[in-house]
């Protein structure tokens, strides 16, 4: 009956986290449920893996979020981290829990250095009469307050990433936290915008590894919904701070929370 | 949604996301309360909203390749029938491997 509570606080503090920087919150979730609960990888990741469906489908629900989603990108991306989740399962299912966490910890730590080497980077275009292409956009700007435009580029670099996105989403994790800086740092897609679009392909992506742990029955029931429940609330919280936070510092965090994470595993792995 | 010529499919979406995770909150949370009350009914009614926390974003493409297909958006709509059917594939591959 603790197990319900704390994974419920858990599952709060992911979701508040997860909205917050356009992640399914499943980055912070696996190691709690795996190391502070003890449950066994695969039944953190099948746990994770559903309350990353309810992070993305509450923060997409908030209109300061809706407006800022490029659905056409988002989109095209879904079918290679669609793909990618099934080339997932067909190997997930066979791996060992050592290889499961090495990946998962190398995973991290390729993410986390590649945010960090493109902190200040910022995408948005103050002018807003050029062509944006098929894939750009426009959206009103928090930081400068003006109506802004971007590009989209290195498309195949979005569509990779959005593949292993899918892959490692078997891992309990949406792959927002590969997607959204892939996307920043290469793409030409301003962080906000990156955020929001990967949040909503999350809960699609969610969804096919979510099924294969539902149907070999590794999802608990009981502390699933106490995860999403607590997802549920925390995500609104962390989409009401987003709206009002500086860009550099959502990347900021997302660097120290990885960091942070990966460094954990790859103890776990040495151990 | 950031193009505006996706009409009112942005607003689509929103209602029913919104309209999802109220259903499948009410029956998580009503699934919990008789888990902790014991009750054998615990579980189906558990199961019954993790799946429908699942529908959710299945629910969202198929609103969108509906959307695409009747405003002719071709890239819409041939991205959101590729997902449909790999989503539909990697069910029915889970279902045969369990």
């Amino acid at each position: 009956m603790l197990d319900v509570g704390w994974t419920a606080l858990g599952g709060a503090t992911a979701g508040c986290l997860g909205a917050l920087l356009g992640i399914g919150g499943g980055v912070l979730l696996v190691p709690f449920l795996n190391i502070g609960l003890r449950l066994p990888v695969q039944s953190a990741f099948a746990v994770s893996l559903v309350t990353v469906i309810a992070t993305s489908s509450v923060t997409s629900a908030s209109r300061s979020r809706a407006g800022l989603v490029n659905l056409r990108l988002g989109m095209m991306l879904e079918i290679f981290t669609t793909v990618g989740g099934l080339t997932g399962i067909l190997f997930v299912n066979h791996m060992s829990e050592r290889m499961l966490v090495g990946t998962f910890a190398a995973t991290l730590t390729g993410i986390a250095v590649v945010t960090l080497m493109r902190i200040d980077r910022r995408n948005v275009l103050r002018d807003t009469t050029i062509d944006v292409g098929l894939l750009g956009g426009r959206y009103r700007d928090v930081e400068c307050g003006e109506l802004v435009s971007y590009r989209v580029r290195h498309v195949p670099a979005a569509l990779g990433a959005s593949f292993v996105a899918g892959f490692v989403s078997n891992l309990g994790i949406g792959g927002g936290v590969l997607k959204v800086p892939v996307l920043n740092g290469w793409c030409g897609v301003p962080i906000r915008v990156a955020a929001a679009t990967s949040a909503l392909m999350i809960g699609a992506t969610a969804v096919v590894g979510s099924v294969n742990y539902f149907i070999r029955g590794e999802i608990i029931p009981h502390l699933a919904a106490a995860a999403a429940l607590g997802v549920i609330a925390g995500s609104r919280v962390g989409t009401a701070i987003a709206a009002r936070s500086r860009a550099k510092h959502l990347k900021g965090l997302l660097v120290v929370i990885l960091a942070g994470v990966a460094l954990t595993y790859w103890i776990k792995v040495a151990g | 949604m950031t193009r505006s010529d996706l009409g009112d499919l942005g607003n689509r979406i929103l209602a029913l996301l919104r309209a999802g995770v109220a259903l499948s909150a009410s029956m998580l949370g009503l699934g919990l309360i008789l888990w902790f009350a014991g009750t054998p009914a615990a579980q189906p009614v558990l199961a019954a909203g993790l799946v429908s926390l699942m529908v959710i974003p299945v629910a969202r493409i198929v609103v969108s390749f509906v959307d695409s297909v009747r405003r002719r958006d071709t890239l819409l709509g041939w991205s959101t029938g590729i997902v449909l059917s790999i989503m539909i594939l990697s069910v029915l591959y889970s279902w045969r491997a369990r």
